[in-house]
């Protein structure tokens, strides 16, 4: 029975590597047939590039036929594992194979089973299929019927193979129209120089993004243009002119942007008060006041925080002499008085209103303001609405000047005698008192406190509030000075192309004044906007506050037959012209009188032709002055002729 | 009705029992050489008169060793009933005839009771026992009687007994049925029910006789020369070697194959075959997979072996399964005959269990 088991054994042993090769080969066959498909992709439709994978890399081609003799290995035994070939099934196939009769399965069932084999017929059978395994050919015999061998079609592996490493080595590379353009974008995009457009909106970019409170409020105008320079960097080659005109656009997105911040109620008052500050007497004693005072006066919020610390520390500790705590407490009063009297001070309503031709007087009254202003019949609706806005830009600079003094009061009261926590409990009431009628000093202060933002029940936190509230104005400060030297910067850089670099400063001092809004009179203004157009010509444009529009007017079709087509290479320009009118009516008569010169004209139309182009002159250059003329005095973006 | 009594040949006789003392494997190996030798005198015995028709010779044989009857199937002339005859010769058994025709009643084929005189000259009941009580019958052109008088034959072919009168009358061992049936002339017969079929252990297809064949008969039947056939067996002997055949053994992968043949040929079943559904309207029964086995155990034995192989399953097959199995209509209207659906269900059928079933 050993033998019959053995020989079993080997007939199950070759029937499974015979299964195994055979899935294997296949599977390998069908590998290589991908991989070779694969690089005929690559190579005839040039898809190399777009899979990022190296088109005559040996690396990738030994790799890929690793992993496909790895993968049909792998399937193959898989396959031979699913197949649960047992004993007695190899048995069976044995005997089908060499025609034995069923003798060794029927052997093999017989000796498992004990009950059967005490039979003597069973034994017999037994003994019959032992004397048949005894047979010295067998071996032979079912290795012969086992054959481990490759199937008829083993030639496609191979030839696959050698049609892989062919095509590998011989196919060249196709460069596809998809490839062509695609391949070399990068590298024409790095060597293609940046035009100036794009280095001015770099450059705004990164001026933006230094001020982290302006580039989150400009965060989608910001993307937009990263995502343009990106595009214009990595992206299909575009003509310098369309990466110029698409950069021009962001930059004027994002001005028109900075534009509305500067113009914004926060950087308004900021600039209000820190042009109040600037008013600011300095005390003659040199202490923590006198550096507040500075700090205030410079407009460095920052350093007068640091400065109100220090007086803090000052006032609660003890190094400090009582002649030195009174000479202290006396300039805090003195600054504070100062503070209060510009919190009062009407001048600058006062001027803006006469500007607008309304009457000054008007500053001392808010609500009759608001009301004349919304009354006014001479005063367009976007004139009123930018007086309004300074109004109130005014109204919150003073009231912050106002808080201001009211702290520095508070703190004075602290120098003068320091650990009396209950003073500024006191200031409360009286502001209390002064709000009920009594019409002291201090009682006026509590008033304002607490209409104006509710401080006086806060008394015991002055130092605190004070710090707070330099905190908010520096950051208004750096937002609006952000936005401003960002504006200035890029149109000071378009301007730079054609200006001299004193010509930028002078455009953008003016720029940063017009971005203030309504300091000047109307005729200041249009006169910066004038120097502004004639110097770089193509400036983003943005309302003044004096309500001068801009306005595209829509063009007539006419409705007569077509005569002659041109074509223009390229993508057809769209937008809004800015030539000249009187170029283009320089450009007509010339053509004219060019064209009367080299082509006969007929003798009966030579003075119709003659009357109709000089009349047009004529009529261009009139028109051209009258459209000059308002231009000279417009604000900036005034009509340019149309 | 002929009663045979001729001596069996001395060697014969003298050989012990084919199935007694079988004790270990040399015995074993004896008897069964000793059985296969007179087998061969046997079907030699029988090709004396029988020319061709060697196969169905050879299942007639199994039959008569498996203990099955067999229905013979075949154009008139082919020899059916001589080999019946014949084999009634070289047997030492009663051999009857039965012509059946339409007019055929089933007293004349399992007998009556008549009155008669006793000794005493009292008139009793006493049973005349028809055709049937005999040891070979055949059956000729069964096909022929109406479906009442071949029902006579249902109780005697699978009980090997006979009711009359309210009296069971147990038939000789051995018995076996000899049938014969056209299957072109179907005009006035009565097909056999399934039921009838399913006792016949093969249903044999008498071929055509080849030309060599032919000139042979003609020798042997237009001269005056007859072979003369002397007995070989008796009923002793068939019924040892009926025995003897049982205890060749089949392993399980074979039996196993014989199993899923049968249910290979069940439409609708687990394992049928995939023509199974459009080709086959009933299956073959499990007596189908005995019939199978039995003879498949013959076979072996007169080939020498003490173990089945799927080769005597698919030997056996359709002699065992043609009458078993009902075509379908559309197998039918395809020229799709039993034959061709039992090879088609043995090429398709995997030697292996599939792997689904283990």
């Amino acid at each position: 029975m050993d033998r019959i088991r053995s020989l079993v054994a080997l007939a199950r042993i070759r029937l499974l590597f015979q299964d195994w090769v055979l899935a294997s080969w296949t599977v390998v066959s069908f590998l290589l047939g991908l991989v070779l498909l694969s690089i005929l992709e690559r190579r005839l439709l040039g898809a190399s590039a777009a899979l990022n994978v190296p088109s005559r890399s040996a690396m990738w081609l030994v790799g890929s036929i690793a992993l496909a003799c790895g993968l049909a290995t792998l399937v193959g035994w898989l396959r031979v594992r699913a197949r649960q070939l047992t004993m007695d099934q190899a048995a069976l196939e044995l005997d089908a194979r060499i025609h034995s009769g069923e003798r060794f399965s029927t052997a093999l069932a017989l000796d498992a089973d004990d009950s059967v084999a005490r039979d003597a017929f069973a034994r017999a059978a037994i003994a019959d299929a032992v004397a048949f395994a005894k047979d010295p050919d067998l071996l032979g015999c079912i290795r012969a019927v086992f054959p481990v061998r490759l199937s008829d079609r083993w030639w496609a592996a191979p030839a696959l193979l050698a049609a892989v490493i062919a095509a590998w080595w011989f196919v060249p590379q196709r460069i596809s129209a998809d490839s062509a353009v695609k391949a070399p974008d990068a590298a024409l995009a790095a060597e293609r120089p940046k035009s100036p457009e794009e280095k001015r909106l770099e450059d705004l970019l990164k001026k933006v993004e230094q001020s982290p409170e302006l580039a989150a409020k400009l965060d989608a105008e910001l993307e937009t243009a990263r995502r343009t320079l990106d595009e214009a960097a990595n992206g299909p080659v575009r003509s310098p002119d369309d990466a110029a005109r698409e950069s021009l656009k962001r930059m004027a997105e994002l001005q028109e942007r900075l534009a509305e911040v500067a113009d914004s109620k926060e950087s308004k008052a900021s600039r209000e008060l820190r042009d109040s500050l600037a008013k600011l007497d300095l005390p003659k004693d040199e202490n923590a006041a006198r550096d507040l005072a500075e700090a205030l006066k410079r407009g460095d919020f920052e350093a007068a925080k640091k400065a109100v610390e220090e007086l803090k520390k000052a006032a609660a500790g003890s190094e400090l002499s009582k002649e030195d705590r009174e000479k202290l407490a006396k300039a805090l009063e003195n600054t504070a008085k100062q503070l209060e009297t510009l919190s009062k001070d009407p001048a600058k309503m006062a001027e803006a209103l006469r500007s607008a031709g309304m009457d000054p007087a008007l500053a001392n009254n808010p609500l009759a303001l608001q009301q004349a202003i919304a009354q006014s019949k001479d005063l367009n609706e976007s004139q009123k609405e930018s007086l309004q806005k300074m109004a109130q830009s005014v109204k919150d600079a003073q009231s912050k000047l106002g808080q201001m003094s009211q702290q520095m009061d508070q703190m004075a009261s602290q120098c003068k005698s320091p650990g009396q926590q209950g003073q500024q409990g006191q200031k409360g009431e009286q502001g209390q008192k002064g709000q009920s009628g009594e019409k002291g000093e201090k009682g006026e202060k509590g008033s304002e406190s607490q209409q104006q933002s509710g401080q006086g029940d806060k008394s015991g936190k002055d130092g605190g509030d004070m710090s707070k509230m330099l905190d908010e104005a520096e950051s208004d400060r750096q937002m609006a000075m952000a936005a401003d030297s960002a504006n200035s910067q890029s149109q000071g850089g378009q301007q730079s192309e054609s200006m001299s670099d004193a010509e930028a400063d002078s455009a953008l001092s003016a720029s940063a004044e017009s971005a203030k809004n309504g300091k000047g009179g109307g005729k200041k203004q249009g006169s910066t906007g004038n120097r502004a157009e004639a110097g770089g010509g193509d400036r983003a444009f943005r309302e003044t506050g004096f309500g001068t529009k801009l306005q595209k007017e829509k063009g007539q079709k006419q409705e007569g037959d077509v005569i002659a087509r041109q074509l223009v290479a390229g993508q057809s320009p769209v937008g809004e012209s800015r030539v000249g009118l009187q170029e283009v009516a320089g450009t007509i008569a010339t053509g004219y009188e060019r064209g009367s010169e080299d082509d006969p004209v007929p003798a009966h139309l030579r003075d119709v032709h003659k009357r109709y182009f000089g009349d047009l002159r004529k009529k261009f250059e009139e028109r051209g002055v009258e459209a000059a003329k308002p231009a000279a005095g417009a604000p900036v973006g005034g009509a340019s002729g149309k | 009705m002929s009663v045979r009594s001729p001596q069996l040949p001395g060697d014969i006789a003298r050989l012990p029992a084919f199935d007694a003392g079988i004790e270990n494997e040399d015995i074993a190996r004896e008897r069964c050489a000793s059985f296969r030798s007179v087998a061969l005198r046997l079907r030699e015995a029988i090709g004396k008169r029988v020319v061709g028709q060697q196969s169905v010779v050879d299942q007639t044989l199994w039959a008569l060793f498996a203990g099955g009857h067999v229905l013979l199937e075949g154009v008139p002339g082919l020899g059916k009933t001589l080999l019946v005859r014949t084999l009634g010769d070289a047997l030492h058994l009663e051999f009857s005839r039965i012509q059946f025709t339409p007019d055929l009643m089933p007293a004349d084929i399992v007998g009556t009771q008549i009155l008669m005189d006793d000794d005493a000259g009292h008139r009793v009941m006493q049973f005349r026992p028809g055709p049937i009580f005999t040891q070979i019958l055949l059956a000729d052109e069964v096909n022929r009687a109406s479906p009442k008088s071949q029902s006579a034959l249902l109780e005697a072919m699978q009980e090997r007994s006979v009711t009359v009168g309210g009296e069971t009358h147990r038939l000789r061992a051995p018995f076996l049925v000899l049938a014969t049936q056209n299957p072109i002339e179907q005009e006035g017969t009565y097909p056999l029910p399934e039921a009838q079929l399913d006792r016949f252990l093969l249903k044999i297809a008498v071929p055509s006789v080849e030309r060599a064949d032919l000139q042979e008969i003609l020798r042997r039947t237009t001269t005056t020369t007859e072979s003369p056939v002397t007995p070989i067996l008796d009923a002793d002997r068939i019924l040892q070697a009926q025995r003897l055949a049982r205890r060749i053994v089949i392993a399980d992968p074979v039996q196993d194959y014989v199993i899923r043949l049968v249910l290979a040929t069940h439409p609708g079943g687990e394992y049928a075959d995939v023509n199974a559904g459009r080709e086959i309207s009933v299956g073959a029964s499990p007596r189908a997979a005995q019939a199978i086995v039995t003879t498949a155990k013959v076979r072996a034995l007169l080939d020498g072996r003490f173990h089945v192989s799927i080769a005597d399953v698919h030997a056996v097959a359709a002699s065992a399964l043609r009458h078993r199995i009902a075509p379908s209509f559309e197998a039918e209207a395809d020229g799709i005959d039993s034959d061709r659906i039992v090879s088609g269900i043995i090429t398709r059928l995997k030697r292996q269990v599939p792997e689904d079933a283990q």
